[in-house]
């Protein structure tokens, strides 16, 4: 991969040089180097595979929905609501903290990243329900769980 | 063999008439001698009766001098002379145009000298226009009538009045003396109307050459070396623009047709804000024949234009206008990373639409690195935003740089460089 940087900046990378100087167009640039790291743009910066994974794990984290949205979806895809879903919490993992679990559901809003005692809280739930982390991904970008028996 | 009889007329008259103003009688000079033409043919042609020099010599060359002179050629090539009636050897110089058909060139084809009255040795075919100084230090200008006697045109005769039934009558002016002749101060007269000589009126339409004068000026500094503008007044457009490197100026027939134009020109200068027009003529052209509208000391075009903008036509005020404006000419550009600097390659305008994604707080920005003008726009992270752009310009002269800003979303859905109208790249 070839990389045009200005200064400190990564401003452009593409596979070959020809490709590169064709996109460089009126860019302002100092330097071309050929690297064998595979840069990618995320979000306005050329990073790392590593340091896009990670941006994107925080990116993520950071996603919310309304106890609404998660009560609305639930509903839709396994025909429960909270009530339900604290039973069946309380019953797979018998030394939680109901009390304290029901003032959780209580919150404004719902967090991808939200942790319970050292949990992923909302990986843990996809998990009872059936669901792996990356539907829990899925599920806080667009509302919607995936319907599985 | 034909010939034909060359009745020779000097005169300041037609310069006179050229000029639009009232011709000194003493410089009027009439050789009616001959009776290949009438007085009554060349007041048709003149428009006025000229004054008869004859009874006037007073140290000018009359009839009295010239005589029964007359230029006798020879269609064939061969021999051809000069009489007169003068008996001191003196020297001619005979310009004509050297390509006959074409009409191209100028040039002196013979000086010789005259000889007890006979010249002879006027080693072309081609057709003796003029010009001739005597040993004095008279310059002058000279006209020849000339009369074709009717059933003796040839095809070169009617080739060069552009129809065979056209007029008996061919005069041709000479502005300048003959040491500044070329073909900008040649124009012909055909039943009273004057024409640049190698308009289309004169050679069947074949090309359309506009003539514009210097007259009166004694070298040809104004021909060579002349930047010439030609405006359609239909048009309202330039519709020539250039340095005149010939003596024969274009454009061509499909340029001018027969609507009215005007052209002016200076001293080998574009006209741009810091012209003196002092130079500059201005000439009227319909169907070839010629009118000077005004010449002379002018306002500087800055001065003008800087006042008033008077001399502007409406038109031009709408294309000034839009100068700057941004144009229809744009080249796509690739985002890089956010901090990236692109540098404008002409007075133009940057670019930049964003691709909104939801949920996710966006921010787009960009400022030009000269005059800091720029714009950063903020977009709240919201479930409805996909499919939405959101984004700005800024406006960039040629040369400054434009650095962009992003964030929360990686894709723009335009991002391009805008000519302005007027721009180097826009007007290719």
């Amino acid at each position: 991969m070839f990389i045009a940087k200005d200064g400190d900046l990564i401003i452009l990378a593409r596979e070959t040089e020809e490709e590169l100087m064709q996109a460089l167009k009126m860019m302002k640039y100092a330097t071309i180097e050929e690297t064998d790291i595979d840069y990618q743009l995320y979000n306005g910066e050329y990073l790392t595979p590593e340091e896009v994974a990670e941006r994107e794990r925080q990116r993520l984290d950071t996603l919310f929905l309304t106890p609404a949205d998660v009560e609305r979806a639930l509903y839709k895809a396994k025909g429960m609501d909270f009530e339900d879903l604290k039973a069946l919490i309380a019953q797979q993992i018998p030394t939680i903290d109901t009390k304290a679990l029901s003032i959780e559901f209580r919150a404004k809003d719902f967090y991808r990243g939200a942790t319970y005692g050292g949990m992923r809280l909302f990986d843990v739930v996809g998990q009872l329900l059936g669901y792996s982390p990356e539907d829990m991904d899925v599920f806080f970008e667009t509302k919607e769980l995936p319907i599985k028996q | 063999m034909q010939t034909r009889q060359i009745d020779l007329v000097l005169n300041k008259l037609l310069k006179a008439q050229y000029e639009g103003t009232t011709p000194n009688t003493d410089e009027l000079y009439l050789v009616t001698d001959d009776a290949g033409i009438t007085s009554a043919d060349v007041i048709n042609a003149l428009g006025y009766t000229p004054y008869n020099g004859t009874a006037n010599p007073n140290g000018y060359i009359g009839s009295a001098q010239l005589g029964d002179a007359t230029i006798t050629i020879q269609q064939d090539g061969e021999a051809q002379n000069f009489t007169t009636n003068q008996t001191t050897n003196q020297t001619i110089n005979i310009k004509g145009l050297y390509d006959y058909y074409n009409l191209n060139e100028i040039r002196v084809i013979g000086s010789p000298t005259i000889n007890n009255g006979v010249i002879s040795d006027i080693d072309t075919n081609n057709f003796v226009m003029h010009s001739c100084k005597f040993p004095t230090s008279w310059e002058f200008e000279m006209t020849f009538f000339v009369k074709y006697t009717p059933g003796e045109k040839d095809d070169e005769t009617q080739y060069i009045i552009g129809d065979g039934n056209v007029p008996p009558n061919l005069a041709i002016r000479i502005d300048g003396d003959y040491a500044g002749m070329t073909e900008d101060s040649l124009s012909v007269c055909i039943n009273g109307t004057w024409y640049g000589l190698s308009s289309a009126a004169l050679y069947g339409g074949e090309t359309y050459q506009l003539i514009l004068s210097t007259y009166g000026q004694a070298d040809s500094s104004h021909s060579i070396g002349t930047y010439l503008y030609v405006y359609s007044i239909t048009s309202d457009e330039v519709i020539y623009d250039g340095l005149v490197t010939s003596n024969v100026l274009p454009p061509t027939a499909s340029n001018f047709s027969d609507n009215i134009y005007f052209g002016f020109s200076n001293q080998g200068t574009p006209l741009d804000g810091s012209v003196d027009l002092t130079e500059t003529y201005l000439r009227t052209i319909n169907n070839g024949q010629t009118t000077l509208v005004w010449t002379g000391a002018q306002p500087t075009i800055d001065t003008k234009a800087n006042t008033s903008l008077t001399n502007i036509t409406d038109s031009a005020k709408v294309m000034i206008s839009g100068l700057g404006m941004p144009s229809d000419t744009y080249t796509d550009l690739t985002l890089g990373a956010s901090g990236s600097t692109y540098t404008a390659p002409a007075d133009g305008y940057f670019v930049i639409l964003m691709n909104a994604v939801n949920n996710t707080t966006m921010m787009v920005g960009m400022a030009s690195g000269v005059s800091r003008v720029g714009f950063t726009t903020v977009i709240p992270a919201n479930n409805n935003l996909q499919g939405n752009n959101f984004g700005g310009f800024v406006p960039v002269k040629k040369g400054d740089t434009a650095s962009v800003f992003y964030s929360g979303t990686t894709s723009a859905f335009r991002f391009r460089f805008v000519y302005a109208v007027g721009s180097e790249s826009e007007a290719s």
